[in-house]
This record gives C-alpha cells, sequence and structure tokens, in this order.
C-alpha cells in the first residue's frame, strides 16, 4: 500500500512537471544574476505554404511588434530599460523564442513577455514594414557567399521538399503574406499545447512554472483550437551524383557544398559515424579533410563534414573555400578522400585516437547552465533521445572498431551526392562539367532567389 | 609524546603554507561580486591571471601577448597574424602536429588563436585534469618554435584564402579595411590585421623568426586560468616550467602619432551588394581614457538594440535594416564606427544625415535619464551574461590586462558607468563627433 502510494505521488510530480502535455523544465543556478528561457513551439519554415514561403518567420517577428498596451517602441523601452532581451528564431520545424533577463527584474519582464504573447497587437502597417526589412535582409544575404551556399545547397538538395523552403521567403512569396495570414498563424499554433518551457537562471523553478501555466491557460482559452501542424514526411532519396553552380563572377574564392542524405540518432550507424567522422571531417586541424586540403595543401582556409539534424534525416555536408583557381582540384580531391574513407574506413589508432579525445572532451557538451538549455531545447526540437548531449560520451565508448567500417558503407553513399558551388562561371562552368559521375549541371545567378 | 606533538605541529605548519614561489609577486584582485583574481608576476616578467571558479570539472588557459598588427611594419602587414599561425607547427621538442594531437586526445575544446591590432592570444579550455599537460606545451612553444619553409609556404597559402574569404569576397570586410586606411594616415592601425597580399608573399621565414624573438617572451605576455584550479598549485606549475624561461628585451618600432584629422575624409565604392551600405568612423581616443565609459553609454543609446534612438529612426522607420556600432577599446586611440545596412531603395546619405541628426542632439545635452539608465542596464546585461563561462572571464582579464595594462580598467569602465549625465555626453559629443575627425565610406550596388 506504502509502495502504491508512493507511485501516486510520483505520478502526481511527473505530471505537474509536464502541465497539460507541454514539457516544462528549468535549471535553477544562482552563479549569476541573470535567467534565461525558451519558448519552442512546433511550427517552423517547413509548415509554409509553398506559395508563401517567410509566413512563420514573418508571423513569429509580428509577435514581437507591440501589443494591445504598449506599441513595439515602447515594449522594447521597457524590456531594455529592465536589462532584458527577446528574440525569436524560426527553424526548420519549430520556433525558439528566446529570453533574458537580470534576475532583479524578472517578474516585470515576464509580465512583458505574457502580454506579447496574449495580446500581439499585429497592425498591418507592421507588417508593411516588417516585409520591407526581410526584402531588404534577403538582398543583403546575396553579398555574404557562406549563406548563399547555405540558402542554394537547401533549395537544391531538397527540391519540393519542405525542408527546402528558405525561412525568410522569396521576395514573391513575401509579397504575398497578409494579416489575415497572420492572425491564422497565430490562432492555429498558439494554445496550451502547443509550446514548450526550457529555462535557467537566478530565479525559482517554481515562480517559473506558475507562470508559463498561467500563460499557456490564457492562451488555450483564445485559441482552444490550436493544434501542433502534420508531421512533415521524410525527404525522397538523393539519386545519382547532380551539380548545381551558383554564378558569382570574378569571385576569386569558391564556397563548395557536397552533400548527401542525412541520419538520426535511433539509426544503428549513428555513433559509429559520428566516431569515425571526428577522423574523417572534424574542425581539428588533425581531422584528414582538413590535414589534406588545408595542412599539406594551403588550398582552403577550412574543410569540415558536418551534419544537419531534423526529425527526418536532413544531410550531412562536406565544406570548402578554396580559391576559385584550384576549386576543380579540391573539389576532385574530397571525393577522392572521401571515397576511400568510406572504403576503408579508419585505422585502429585513429579509431583509438577519436574515442579518447572524445570522451575526455565530454564534459564541455554540458559544462555551463546556458549549455545544459541549449542541449534539452535542442533534444525537444529535433525529438532526439532524452539526455542525448550527456550521454554522448558513453555511447561513443560503446562503439567497437568492428562496426566502424561496416557503418560507413551502409550509410554513405557516394553515388547520391548534390554539389553546389557558389563562384566564378567563367571559371568554374568548364571545368564542372568534367567531374566524375556528375552527369547533371544546372547554373544560376548568385541575384536570383 | 613530545615528540609526536612537535612532527605533528610541524606537519601542520608546512601543510598550511602556500608558499609563492622564488622571485614571484603576488596579490589578490577584486573582480565582479564576491570573486577574486590572483596576480602573479614571475621573476621574468611573466604575469599570471588566475580565478577560482569550481562550478565544472574543466578550465580556460589563455595566453595573451602584446603584440599584434600594431608591432608591423609597411611592406610586411599581415606578419603577426602569419606568424600566429606558425604557431602550431612543431617546436625543438614536439614535431609538428603533436601539440594539437596532444590537447586533442585530453579532450581539448575551442583551442585557437586570434590576432588583433593589439593583441595575439592563444586560447584552449581542457577538463580539470589537465592542467601541467597545457602549462608544458604552451611554455614550450613560447620560446623553443621552429619555423620551417615548406610549412610557412603552405601557411601563407591558408591566410591568403582566408584574406579572400574575408576581405576580397566580402563587401562587409572591404569597407572596413578601406575606413581604416583612410581615417590613418600614419598609424599601423591604418593596414588590416590580416595584411596585403603582397605583404603576405613578401614574408620570408627569417621575417617570422626575428619576429618571434622580437616579440614572443615571457615578460611579454599573461598566461590567465580561469576554472576548477587550486591557485596555489598553479602557480607552482607555472614557475616550474615558465620560470626558466628568459626574459628578452622586447623592440618595438618608434610610436608613430596619428596627427589629427583636420577635414572630413569620403570614399564611394561599387561592390557586388544588393543595397546601399554606410560605415562611418570617428576618432576616439584609447582605453585608459575618461572618455571611454561615456562613450559606452552612448552605444548603447544610439544603437544594438531595438529601443536605440538609431534603431528607431533607421530600422522602424524603413530607411534601414540594421545599425551597429563597433566600438572596441585599443591601446592606441581607435576609432567609433556605425555601420548600416540599408533597404532597398534607400540611400546611405539619408542614412548619415539622421546620424547627423541624432549626435547633433545628444550635443544638445537631448538626452532623458530614462535612456541612460536603459544604456546602463543593457550593458549590466550584456558583462552578465558575458561572465557565463570560463572562457568569457579569462577573456575579458587578458584583453583588458593587454591593451590596458591592468585588467581593473575593464572594471572601472563598469564602475564609471553610474555617474555618466546627459553633461558628459554632450561634452564628448561635442568634442569628438565632428565632421572633420570622420572617414565616411559609402558602398553602391555595382551598376546603379
Amino acid at each position: 500500500m506504502k509502495r502504491l502510494n508512493q507511485m501516486l505521488l510520483a505520478a502526481l510530480f511527473l505530471s505537474f512537471g509536464n502541465l497539460a502535455f507541454a514539457t516544462v523544465e528549468f535549471e535553477e543556478d544562482f552563479s549569476l544574476p541573470i535567467v534565461y528561457f525558451n519558448i519552442v513551439v512546433d511550427v517552423g519554415a517547413s509548415h509554409d505554404p509553398k506559395e508563401k514561403l517567410g509566413l512563420a518567420h514573418v508571423a513569429n517577428q509580428m509577435m514581437l511588434r507591440g501589443t494591445t498596451t504598449h506599441t513595439k517602441n515602447e515594449f522594447y523601452e521597457q524590456l531594455n530599460r529592465l536589462g532584458g532581451q527577446f528574440e525569436v528564431e524560426t527553424r526548420n520545424e519549430s520556433t525558439v523564442f528566446r529570453g533574458a533577463v537580470l534576475s532583479e527584474n524578472a517578474a516585470r519582464y515576464l509580465t512583458l513577455i505574457e502580454e506579447a504573447f496574449l495580446r500581439p497587437l499585429f497592425r498591418t502597417e507592421e507588417l508593411v514594414k516588417l516585409k520591407k526589412e526581410v526584402e531588404s535582409e534577403i538582398l543583403t544575404e546575396k553579398s555574404n557567399d557562406r549563406a548563399l551556399a547555405m540558402y542554394h545547397f537547401n533549395r537544391f538538395f531538397f527540391g519540393d521538399h519542405p525542408y527546402g523552403n528558405p525561412a525568410k521567403g522569396t521576395r514573391k512569396s513575401l509579397a504575398r503574406i497578409n494579416n489575415k495570414d497572420i492572425l491564422n498563424f497565430y490562432s492555429r499554433y498558439f494554445g496550451s499545447e502547443t509550446l514548450n518551457f526550457f529555462g535557467t537562471g537566478a530565479i525559482k523553478a517554481e515562480t517559473m512554472r506558475t507562470w508559463f501555466s498561467r500563460m499557456t491557460e490564457k492562451l488555450g482559452a483564445l485559441h482552444p483550437e490550436a493544434r501542433l501542424p502534420q508531421t512533415i514526411a521524410p525527404p525522397p532519396a538523393i539519386k545519382g551524383r547532380r551539380t548545381l553552380l551558383v554564378n558569382k563572377p570574378n569571385a576569386t574564392q569558391a564556397q563548395v557544398l557536397i552533400g548527401g542524405a542525412g541520419m538520426r540518432p535511433e539509426m544503428p550507424e549513428h555513433y559509429p559515424v559520428l566516431l569515425a567522422n571526428h577522423v574523417f571531417g572534424s574542425s581539428s586541424i588533425q581531422a584528414t579533410l582538413m590535414q589534406e586540403l588545408r595542412v599539406k595543401r594551403g588550398w582552403t582556409y577550412g574543410a569540415y563534414n558536418m551534419f544537419q539534424y531534423g526529425r527526418e534525416p536532413r544531410y550531412y555536408t562536406m565544406y570548402l573555400i578554396p580559391n576559385t583557381m584550384l576549386a576543380f582540384q579540391a573539389i576532385n580531391l574530397t571525393l577522392d578522400i572521401f571515397e576511400n574513407f568510406i572504403n576503408n574506413g579508419i585505422s585502429q589508432e585513429e579509431f583509438a585516437f577519436a574515442r579518447t579525445s572524445l570522451i575526455n572532451n565530454a564534459p564541455f557538451n554540458y559544462d555551463t547552465p546556458r549549455k545544459r538549455l541549449e542541449n534539452v531545447t535542442v533534444e525537444n526540437i529535433l525529438r532526439f533521445p532524452k539526455d542525448y548531449h550527456k550521454k554522448l560520451s558513453q555511447n561513443i565508448e560503446a562503439v567497437k572498431f568492428e562496426q566502424v567500417k561496416p557503418a560507413l558503407k551502409n550509410f554513405f553513399n557516394p553515388e547520391s551526392l548534390v554539389l553546389v558551388i557558389v563562384g566564378d562561371g567563367e571559371k568554374l562552368e568548364e571545368p564542372l562539367t568534367k567531374l566524375p559521375g556528375f552527369s547533371s549541371l544546372s547554373i544560376k545567378s548568385y541575384t536570383e532567389d | 609524546m613530545t615528540k609526536r606533538i612537535l612532527a605533528l605541529v610541524l606537519c601542520l605548519v608546512f601543510a598550511g603554507c602556500s608558499s609563492t614561489p622564488k622571485g614571484t609577486t603576488k596579490e589578490e584582485v577584486r573582480f565582479f561580486g564576491e570573486t577574486k583574481v590572483h596576480r602573479f608576476k614571475l621573476a621574468n616578467g611573466l604575469k599570471v591571471l588566475l580565478l577560482e571558479d569550481p562550478s565544472a570539472p574543466t578550465f580556460a588557459y589563455q595566453t595573451w601577448f602584446d603584440v599584434g598588427s600594431k608591432d608591423e611594419t609597411k611592406g610586411l602587414t599581415g606578419l603577426a597574424h602569419l606568424f600566429e599561425h606558425m604557431m602550431f607547427k612543431g617546436t625543438s621538442t614536439h614535431p609538428d602536429g603533436e601539440f594539437l594531437r596532444l590537447l586533442e586526445s585530453a579532450g581539448s575544446e575551442g583551442e585557437n588563436a586570434f590576432t588583433d591590432r593589439d593583441y595575439t592570444g592563444y586560447v584552449e579550455n581542457l577538463p580539470k585534469t589537465h592542467l601541467e599537460l597545457v602549462i608544458k606545451l604552451e611554455s614550450d612553444r613560447m620560446v623553443n618554435l621552429k619555423i620551417d619553409d615548406e610549412a610557412l609556404a603552405k601557411e601563407r597559402e591558408v591566410v591568403q584564402n582566408e584574406r579572400r574569404l574575408r576581405k576580397e569576397n566580402n563587401p562587409d570586410g572591404q569597407l572596413f579595411e578601406l575606413v581604416h586606411e583612410m581615417a590613418f594616415t600614419k598609424h599601423p592601425y591604418q593596414w588590416p590585421v590580416i595584411g596585403y597580399e603582397e605583404d603576405l608573399n613578401r614574408a620570408t621565414r627569417k621575417d617570422c623568426e626575428n619576429f618571434y624573438r622580437r616579440f614572443y617572451a615571457p615578460n611579454n605576455a599573461t598566461v590567465v586560468v580561469v576554472g576548477d584550479i587550486d591557485p596555489s598549485a598553479t602557480i607552482d606549475l607555472i614557475a616550474k616550467h615558465y620560470g626558466p624561461l628568459p626574459a628578452s628585451p622586447i623592440e618595438r618600432n618608434r610610436p608613430l602619432k596619428e596627427p589629427s584629422q583636420t577635414e572630413e575624409r569620403r570614399q564611394t565604392v561599387r561592390l557586388k551588394v544588393g543595397v546601399e551600405k554606410l560605415l562611418v568612423a570617428y576618432h576616439v581616443p584609447d582605453v585608459n581614457s575618461i572618455e571611454v565609459p561615456v562613450l559606452e553609454v552612448l552605444r548603447n543609446i544610439l544603437a544594438g538594440n531595438k529601443s536605440s534612438r538609431l534603431y528607431k529612426k533607421l530600422v522602424d522607420a524603413g530607411v534601414a535594416t540594421n545599425v551597429d556600432i563597433i566600438n572596441p577599446d585599443r591601446s592606441n586611440p581607435g576609432l567609433f564606427l556605425f555601420f548600416v545596412n540599408l533597404q532597398k531603395n534607400q540611400r546611405a546619405e539619408k542614412a548619415l544625415a539622421i546620424i547627423d541628426s541624432e549626435l547633433k542632439r545628444i550635443a544638445n545635452s537631448k538626452v532623458t535619464p530614462i535612456e541612460i539608465e536603459r544604456a546602463i542596464s543593457l550593458h549590466r546585461f550584456s558583462l552578465v551574461n558575458g561572465l557565463g563561462s570560463n572562457q568569457s572571464k579569462a577573456q575579458f582579464l587578458g584583453y583588458y590586462e593587454t591593451i590596458a595594462g591592468h585588467f581593473e580598467r575593464g572594471i572601472e569602465i563598469v564602475d564609471a558607468l553610474r555617474a555618466i549625465d546627459k553633461f558628459a555626453l554632450s561634452k564628448v559629443v561635442q568634442n569628438r563627433f565632428k565632421k572633420q575627425n570622420r572617414s565616411v565610406v559609402i558602398a553602391l550596388p555595382q551598376g546603379k
């Protein structure tokens, strides 16, 4: 009987910590007089209608553009006077509202934030201003070669799949977004069960839980029909090798991204591939790509292979930034090294070194409260296993050398690759047609959306 | 019994003694909150700053050298940064690659380096059990580096690629390079830290060796360690490995004072940009000036947050996409920079006129107490936010110790903010923010 009572009490505690299906996690930390939190809404750029790309970004930004009590300027004047910040990031499958404030002003700050969530004004004049700003941001980013490369890689890799949706939309799609879209977005996605809360800082956890619970209850009363959007289907498989050249005349350096289908932690190959990738393409100067392309030859400032995660597999990308005149050789060498890596794996010595480094490095995954906050946020957003970051080192430790080569062969498919290069078309177009196995070459101007 | 008591007493006496290594001076200095920094100076001139923080079983280790592009000569620009790349090569004790391999095997995080106009820093973060390893490695490369021609040739090409990334193919980088060239006619702050292509091609192994001998010595460095450390044990280890390193005379170039600017300087360039860009630079004093806290408040009043004047007058008014102010503290008089990305079809001249108008209002003391209060709150937030890791605390200490001569200067600046009023702001703006004291660069889209 006593054990049953204990179980019932435990269940009550757990349900109190997970209010109405929303996740609420807060770590108290009184070492610095500051409070941080992330409020996650499970809607992002992937959920934008095709003709209105950028909707999530614009709608989220409109939440910060004035309330029924304060104009946008008044809101920020008050917020900043409290020593606070409040920003929003529209990601692929979710939105993160990030708040931070000096802890002595937390109570007044939270009142303002609650106002932003419960009583946004959505003035048409603000929407017009915001759209102009975003359009200009899109134009400004065209002079940032790295941003250009990532933008075009996403769109070219995923094609019509929603993962390829650019977060800010295009100039054409922005023009179609109207105030009714914003109001619908708000009422559809902001309810009692659609927000999750993660935080840390110099305030009692109970205070934050109570505040969040009260706010989401009110949101639920405002929007009883609010629901999470449909889950995104997995992206289609990449077939063959294809290339996109984004022509930027006279560029003396190329931005190169070569990638293939990504992975998830649930895949049996995940940890062996992560470990092997530490040898092949981590940001360490010791990694193979860096050694071959930068250290031995000086052909690039950096060379890495990174994984981008989503709730479905996204991609891995090998990234290099060679001198235009050496871009073709650098790409060829990268492909050779990549194939060698898949076919031959890594040596016992490399395995041991990577394993030791990753295990010893593990404390840095969660050594500050802010890192721990970002970890739990990302784990929630990407639906990673709980404590993925905390358990990373023990999972790496469990990998055996014999698992690595089969995992590489199972996971990587060098015959199915996407290559995107931003650079001088006059110098690159002809050599790119000679890349082994790359049958199709598309070309765009860097000024196109 | 008496002998046992005596032995016990002696043990207790020696256990309680935290003797400083011979020839080392020591003091404890207030940091923020209740924390204290242990400051030491070895006999060979090496400065050491230690800050204990047991909240995680890790530490940040940083070595700051008082050398940067300000110590270069015309014709050999970029040498400080190129040399920083070479510091990761082999020494007489450790072959090329071993330095990083050993650190990575130990689990290091963020091992890197950076070069600025005033300083060069080498940083890494490690689990707490590897303190002696990093002390050994860093003390070794401070004096035992070997530079070979082949490695230099390759690293030179890497730096040229970095230059292409940050300057040639980056409009913002090009603008910043231009404005410094215009604002400084004599002082070494005029050339970019990364240097010019032809100068990088000119640098030889001998140039690097000379540079190393001139500037890389314990008496030109500060070691900063922040984290789960025992300050006594740490200074003992540092003294053990750095103590035998000899001091050497630091041969600086003859200081070149930048003459006062007497008229506005302007340039318009056409770049691959989709919108116009504006960069405006005013000359301001060095880090030890009493004006520095005033400039910090001014910065927060004018830009950097959504309640700032220029955000409202430029971004909110549909003229710009963003407006930022860059105002790094410097060991020599530097620049206070306004950087604006215009919105489509908006003109940089319009943004400049708005900036002028706001500066004029401040010069006429039209600043409210609430604006000042807000600026100070934001600064405080930024400071507290920035103290959230061992690395950032170490950075604060190393930075001010190197550019100001003592890290307390950073704390003094923070403490001085509260006394700023509209009259102090008005005086600084009248004094410094005059047209004849500025350089203006405007970027127009090509073909416009």
